[in-house]
């Protein structure tokens, strides 16, 4: 019924209509463009001037932990023969497969991970390591520098320490964290540990920005490879 | 019933095969919105009733978040949002992370506000409105993150509170917190349309969204700068998911909820298919369950990549989801108000008389700029006062 008319009905258009239009581009552009500039630059800039410049330091500022040794439990690999010890009002085990075992820290501020692999690649075993953390949940890892003095058990290793940020599973809350990586091999065996927690701004407390770093030093310290 | 109007008195009547009404021929009914040319006029699902010349099932960010605007208002703000999304990748690239996460996060809840004002969706009452949804919406935000922050945990082998927490427990409380102000709202009863419960659910959630997302990452804008910065290529897929997408889906979601409860309340139709596909509660279901979803798989995607896939897919479902809804919803609304005196479409710009439906185009007149229908004599507008 609408043939005689054509596709819109044969309305006349209405003439010189215009206005109404409260927000045209030039509007959209000062008005919009710049609230967008100004409230991104006001919380930069808050956000600048209230950030925590940190001074630098290596592995092992501060005090040692003061863990007596008889208090710990002691986690056994049965495929690698290595034992980890650790204090069960500090850490739970949160998994554990047949190379190794993750352990959380009770207060749920960050996790330490050992897992062993056959060979002597260290490099290969923290690359290996690094891949493995969930691009998820660890984003924006980059390098800080080399862990120095670093060892599991009493035999040196080598590693690597990172910033990033850990972002919850709703991806609306991220937490800045340090993450150190190393491994060390002995008779064929390569250990790699994966330890992070929250970042620390407290460099006497936090080695690498680990603010679990003493409560870490413990299980990897006192880590015994297989025949020692 | 169907006076003519008086200055355009040669126009012909017929009637419509869909609602049996004698209306002003043209190719849309005006009466119900059927397409009079289209073999299968009755749902017209290649016309959407806020924009008829897109299909129903198309994902817009534009013609279904910000259903007032006609379409050459739309082209600005569809501009806008594509220079904003241009902004955020720029300054990422240039290593300003923190000046790209603000940005992506600012942008649609600004757009928003300045769609609110464009289309005057608030009427008499921009404060009350503004009050009950936006800020209400930011401050819940706040708390919440506040909270979940406080009992926030970091563990390598999933997380220390498990997928029901994280998954189920947290989405579902948010969701609920999203939509607390616009019941404020629906409980004092001023505002009756469909489209206003759309406006304020998604006014809500994207104030929620704004704040969860400043108050989230406040700690590391302010974290000690350690490392080299070197760019690395999450960043900006990253930045776009915190600030974009999880405000699309958060917007859809509660802007479903809200719409439908409006549509809800207008009666009619509405309460008899509140319990059908498209009825109140298969939109409450729909919503709640995609937050839940959307939690679960989040907890245990592993990639980056994967997550942001994910949430993009989510977005364009929940999108063309909302779009049906509003659709349906917009024809069901129709009641039969007769043909009111000629009036100038706010979408097509032809000389047309004043109906549910523009008879040229097809748009729902529910759906023009609300300061636009009452400069006409409010003929033609769906009643406001309830
Ligand atoms: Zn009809
Ligand atoms: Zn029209």
């Amino acid at each position: 019924m609408a043939s005689q008319y054509g596709p819109w009905g044969g309305y006349p258009a209405a003439p010189s209509f215009g206005g109404g239009q409260k927000v045209g581009r030039g509007r959209m552009l000062g008005v919009g463009g710049g609230a967008l500039a100004v409230i991104v630059f006001v919380i930069t800039l808050i956000a600048v001037l209230v950030r925590v410049v940190p001074t630098p330091c290596s592995r092992g500022c501060g005090p040692a932990g003061g863990l007596q040794v008889g208090t710990a439990q002691v986690y056994t690999n049965q495929k690698w023969g290595y034992s980890v010890p650790y204090d069960p009002s500090v850490f739970s085990i949160g998994g554990q497969n047949a190379d190794g075992v993750t352990l959380n820290s009770s207060d749920g501020n960050g996790s330490i991970q050992f897992s062993a692999t056959s060979g002597n690649n260290v490099n290969g075993a923290n690359q290996t390591a690094l891949n493995a953390l969930p691009s998820s949940q660890f984003q924006g890892v980059q390098q800080i520098g080399p862990v120095r003095g670093a060892e599991v058990g009493l035999v040196d290793g080598q590693g690597t320490a990172y910033s990033g940020q850990y972002v919850d599973s709703s991806g609306i809350s991220a937490t800045p964290i340090g993450v150190v990586i190393f491994s060390a091999t002995q008779n064929g065996v390569t250990i790699t540990v994966t330890a992070f927690s929250s970042a620390s701004n407290d460099n006497a407390d936090g080695p690498y920005g680990l603010s679990i770093g003493q409560e870490l030093d413990f299980p990897v310290t006192f880590a015994t490879w297989k025949g020692q | 019933m169907t006076q003519q109007p008086p200055d355009d008195t040669n126009r012909q009547l017929g009637e419509c095969p869909h609602c049996g009404r004698d209306v002003p021929v043209g190719a849309f009914c005006g009466n119900c919105g059927a397409s009079l040319t289209a073999p299968a006029g009755g749902g017209r699902l290649h016309s959407y009733a806020v924009s008829p010349g897109e299909h129903v099932a198309r994902p817009a960010i534009i013609s279904t978040l910000f259903p007032h605007l006609p379409q050459r208002h739309a082209n600005v703000f569809r501009e806008a949002l594509g220079v904003g999304v241009l902004i955020v990748i720029l300054l990422a690239a240039l290593r300003l992370y923190t000046s790209a996460l603000i940005a992506s996060a600012v942008l649609l809840p600004l757009l928003y506000l300045l769609y609110l004002y464009e289309a005057e969706v608030y009427e008499e009452e921009p404060v009350a409105v503004l009050v009950a949804t936006f800020v209400t919406g930011a401050a819940l935000g706040t708390g919440y993150t506040l909270v979940t922050q406080h009992f926030a945990a970091v563990a390598l082998s999933g997380n220390v509170r498990g997928p029901f927490i994280t998954g189920v427990v947290q989405p579902v409380i948010a969701q609920l917190l999203m939509i607390a102000g616009p019941l404020l709202l629906y409980a004092r009863g001023r505002f009756t349309e469909t489209l206003d419960g759309l406006a304020f659910g998604i006014t809500s959630a994207l104030g929620f969204t704004l704040a969860t997302v400043l108050a989230g990452y406040w700690h590391t804008f302010t974290a000690p700068l350690v490392g080299e910065g070197a760019v690395s290529a999450d960043v900006v897929l990253r930045v776009l998911r915190a600030g974009i997408l999880v405000a699309i889906v958060n917007a859809c979601t509660s802007g479903t909820i809200t719409a439908m409860l409006w549509q809800d309340r207008r009666g009619r139709a509405a309460r008899r298919r509140a319990g059908s596909w498209r009825g109140r509660n298969a939109a409450i279901w729909v919503a709640f369950l995609t937050q839940i979803a959307l939690g679960v798989i989040s907890y245990y995607i592993g990639s980056l990549v994967g997550l942001v896939a994910l949430w993009a897919l989510a977005a364009v479902l929940l999108l063309v989801w909302l779009r049906i809804l509003l659709h349906h919803a917009l024809l069901d609304d129709a009641t039969d108000i007769g043909v009111g005196p000629t009036s100038p479409c706010p979408e097509c710009h032809y000389l047309v008389p004043t109906m549910n439906f523009c008879p040229a185009c097809g748009v729902d007149r529910q759906a023009a700029p609300k300061q636009r229908r009452a400069a006409e004599g409010g003929t033609g507008m769906a009643p406001s006062h309830g």
